[in-house]
């Protein structure tokens, strides 16, 4: 056969297995959002173990292979056909596929074109420079997380410009909307509860819009404007979440905000924060854009940072006590909170599924927006008597013998520990147990919270039962400090062994608090 | 931007060139500024049709002209949302359209009972007007007399019974028709609309005859006792089961004995519909008498659980000033935006406060199921040799 044809048929084949040995790579590229350190670790970590002895073989042929293009084209067809297996499979294979978005397609075209550049420079050159290109050729073929990163690499400022470009096309569509009050949220914690309470409050009267789960960066905003806002809606009620400094002056350029609701201000992010007052800067980039179109900002002043910094600023505040908009006479029961909610003259008496100072707080703050957007005061005790509690935190649920049982699983939180046996010791006349593990993850904190948290459990409860015989050490310390009956204090192996314990005690008067554990599992 | 709104109309059912006119007649008067209009047009045979030409009555003349200006469609859910693609054309096929809300006109059995608030409830798509339940029971009049006087509101007495109960034994039935309901009665087939196939019978020959006729429309016939001094009342109610509000009455003129189709939609050979039809407006009864007729329209729609705009016909006996409630229609001709504009409120308002309404009843929905989110079927497999699955 004549060597210009096979050497033709060789690039030819070289040209065309990137097609399918990317696969895999723009898969986990894709699953790595895009950050070429983070899909390189995998790279790292996975690939090469699998890979290594395959491009060493092909390392060490191409050398013998230069001389002879006989064998360079059998294992080029050998190449091909594994690659093409391999992208089947993992296509089939794979739980999470290949999404082949428009990005992707992008990353498909710029690979096409750098392949196809690649093939020219290699079929039509002079003798010398035709060799160091088919050189290049076999390698970016073979070895395809190095085609993988250029073509990341090329495709990379089409993204910035693409993400430019989604930005003004949000801010458009925002600009479009006449008639589109948005009501920018922010803080440290509690952002996303608020935001959904604040949602189903206006909902009452409004066509509401809010940004999905936690999405809370420039680019879910932008998506979420992009995709979903539709000319029906009247509010968009935007979550906006920072890292660092500028991050809600970003997201407050494209939305512009006409309201805000500033949750809190805490120690969160601190590593690129650097200091509380920079987060405090942060999130009053909200008030800045809002205060440019002369809207209202409320803020929490139960939020210590916030209450020693706004007083120069024009807020309208909300909390438990002192602010303009506050919850008078809480109470907790089986049935959930009670309080009266104070909305400047109005006084509203109303009842939640949900428990605790934070929620109630939330909920004081999301009415007293939904009352200035005109809810009407019995709009908003229907929808606050509808709210719904988020799974595992301070959650209401009926528990074996008709006993009460306050699940607060996913808290993993020392202040909210303490909360949630605060509201426990508000459910009067009822006998109160505890279950828990006691709290992880604190580091040298951690004896001497969970000793803390011992001693608060003797105060308020009947019953303490811990689990995991090592972790209950703390406990049992504070626990021998005081005078509670050490027969009500119980350690087991588990928490199935726990509500056994438990069973034992439970009535229709019984209460028990889940702190930190997962029930779900043995609750059936 | 503007909301898409698509206009459904047609359908398989008698009242379909009813149903064109209303359609347009709202497409003339929806805010354009604030609407894009989608016409669907569901032709006789079901298939759905989309096209400018549909929102101009004079295309309507001819439907092969029609429909070679149209491109067949179909709706589906996808990505969250509802869309309107094209089924011709491979590859320059139009591009999908996003509908934000359905506006239903149509008339009569296999669409205003319920058939079109089905479809598409099915497809999650918000939409104006009653849905499926309270469609259902406004148009078997049987039924809809049944739910009033449980919920003791006042109708009159009545009979119904099948085709084929009348086929084994008739005499039976009328005499029982003479005895419980007594002459003069009116017979009228149980689920049509705009008065197809009702007589009015003074004698057995008459009921024979009129029988015959009703059953040649539907499977199920109504017998109710007619009222000899009588006049016919409407009003109409917009809002939803929270809060509605009544128009002012009107009187609808008879030629007949009743009200008939061609009375009802051809009167004076210009087809205008419901609007063009002789009536007295308001009508010319004591205010008195008016208030209570709206106050029981508004318990007679909340009753059902309505939505939207519906228009109760009433049956008023001069003689005892007493007021029945003889049928309600879930979408009424032409809206009953004249009785609207009467009351002070213009067309394009009116379906401006349609389509609120549409989307306040999907918000009530969206809310009841905000949090249901996670698989219960997740993990679990049936208990086949060898499976480690929890068991169902």
């Amino acid at each position: 056969m004549n060597t210009e044809k096979i050497y033709l048929a060789i690039c030819i084949i070289a040209a065309i297995i990137p097609f399918f040995s990317s696969y895999r790579q723009l898969q986990m590229l894709q699953q790595n959002s895009y950050f070429p350190s983070r899909y390189f670790k995998w790279v790292y970590d996975s690939y090469f173990t699998q890979f290594t002895g395959l491009t060493i073989v092909f390392c060490a042929l191409s050398i013998i292979i230069r001389f002879n293009y006989v064998i360079d084209l059998i294992i080029v067809c050998l190449l091909f056909a594994v690659q093409i297996a391999d992208a089947i499979l993992t296509h089939k294979k794979s739980i999470k596929k290949l999404v082949f978005t428009a990005r992707i397609k992008r990353i498909y075209v710029a690979q096409t074109l750098i392949m196809l550049v690649a093939f020219l420079l290699a079929t039509n050159t002079g003798n010398i420079a035709k060799g160091v290109f088919f050189s290049i050729l076999l390698l970016l073929s073979v070895f395809s997380p190095l085609l993988t990163l250029i073509d990341w690499g090329i495709t990379w400022p089409i993204e910035k410009i693409f993400n430019l470009y989604y930005k003004y096309d949000a801010e458009e569509k925002i600009d479009a909307c006449k008639n589109l009050t948005v009501i920018g949220v922010t803080g440290s914690y509690g952002k996303t509860s608020t935001k959904f309470i604040l949602a189903r409050l206006l909902s009452e009267k409004y066509n509401v819009l809010t940004t999905p789960l936690s999405y809370n960066t420039t680019l879910g905003v932008v998506k979420t404007v992009r995709e979903n806002l539709r000319p029906h809606h009247d509010i968009f009620v935007c979550e906006m979440g920072a890292k660092t400094n500028g991050d809600i002056k970003e997201i407050c350029d494209i939305v512009k905000p006409d309201m805000g609701l500033i949750t809190s201000v805490g120690a969160q992010h601190l590593e690129t924060f650097k200091n509380i007052s920079n987060v405090f800067k942060t999130k009053f980039e909200l008030y800045d854009a809002v205060k440019k179109k002369n809207g209202d900002v409320y803020v929490n002043i139960e939020s210590k940072t916030i209450a020693a910094n706004c007083e120069n600023k024009d807020c309208k505040t909300y909390g438990l006590v002192g602010g303009q908009f506050y919850a008078d006479n809480i109470t907790y029961s089986k049935s959930g909170s009670t309080f009266t909610l104070v909305l400047e003259t109005e006084r509203i008496e109303v009842s939640t599924k949900l428990l605790g100072r934070h929620n109630v707080i939330n909920i004081v703050g999301a009415a007293a927006i939904a009352y200035k957007m005109g809810v009407t005061p019995e709009q908003l005790k229907f929808a606050i008597s509808r709210l719904e509690s988020t799974e595992h935190r301070l959650e209401i649920k009926s528990t074996i013998n008709g006993s009460t049982m306050i699940d607060d699983a996913y808290n993993a939180n020392p202040e909210g520990c303490i909360e949630a046996l605060n509201v426990l010791s508000h459910f009067e006349g009822m006998q109160k147990a505890i279950i828990t593990p006691g709290l992880v993850e604190l580091g040298d904190k951690e004896y001497d919270f969970n000793y803390k948290l011992g001693l608060a459990a003797t105060s308020v409860c009947d019953i303490i039962i811990l689990v995991g015989q090592k972790r209950s050490a703390p406990f049992t310390d504070a626990i021998s400090t005081t005078d509670f009956n050490s027969e009500k204090v119980f350690v087991a192996s588990s928490f199935a062994e726990a509500m056994n314990i438990y069973s034992q005690f439970a009535n229709s008067k019984t209460v028990v608090l889940v702190e930190n554990d997962l029930p779900d599992n043995y609750l059936n | 931007m503007k909301t898409n709104l698509a206009v459904i109309f047609g359908c398989r059912s008698v009242e379909h060139e009813v149903a064109i006119i209303s359609a347009v007649q709202a497409m003339r008067a929806i805010d354009k500024k604030k609407y894009e209009i989608i016409p669907l047009y569901v032709t006789k045979s079901g298939e759905l049709y989309t096209g400018e030409a549909l929102t101009k009555i004079e295309e309507f003349r001819n439907m092969q002209t029609l429909l070679s200006k149209l491109s067949p469609v179909s709706l589906v859910r996808q990505n969250g949302g509802v869309y309107m693609k094209h089924l011709n054309g491979s590859l320059f096929k139009k591009k999908d359209v996003l509908i934000d809300v359905a506006f239903p006109i149509v008339h009569g059995t296999n669409c205003e009972d319920g058939t079109v608030a089905g479809y598409l409830e099915f497809l999650g798509l918000p939409y104006v007007g009653c849905d499926i339940l309270s469609a259902a029971v406004g148009m078997d009049k049987a039924v809809f007399k049944d739910v009033l006087k449980s919920a003791g509101l006042p109708v009159l007495p009545c009979l119904r019974f099948s085709a084929r109960e009348y086929n084994e034994d008739g005499t039976t039935i009328i005499k029982n028709i003479r005895e419980k309901i007594g002459y003069p009665v009116i017979v009228k087939p149980v689920n049509l609309g705009s008065s197809v196939g009702i007589t009015k019978a003074h004698d057995e020959a008459g009921l024979i005859d009129a029988i015959a006729l009703a059953i040649s429309f539907s499977d199920k016939v109504l017998v109710e006792h007619a009222v000899n001094n009588l006049r016919e009342i409407n009003c109409s109610v917009l809002g939803d089961s929270d809060e509605c509000q009544a128009s002012v009455c009107e009187e609808p003129f008879m030629n007949d004995e009743i009200l008939s189709y061609e009375d009802k939609y051809m009167g004076g050979g210009k087809q205008k519909g419901m609007a063009s039809l002789g009536r007295k407006l308001p009508a010319d009864i004591p205010e008195d008498a008016a208030k209570a007729i709206r106050e029981l329209s508004c318990k007679i729609f909340k009753t059902l659980g309505c939505n939207g705009v519906v228009r109760i016909d009433y049956l008023v006996d001069n003689d005892t000033g007493k007021v029945y409630a003889n049928e309600i229609n879930t979408i009424p001709g032409s809206l009953s935006f004249y009785l609207w504009e009467a009351t002070g409120l213009n067309y394009t308002d009116m379906i401006d406060k349609l389509v609120s309404l549409a989307f306040r009843r999907q918000r009530n929905r969206d809310n009841l199921t905000f949090t249901i989110d996670t698989n219960i079927l997740s993990g679990v497999s049936f208990g086949t040799k060898g499976s480690k699955g929890s068991k169902i």
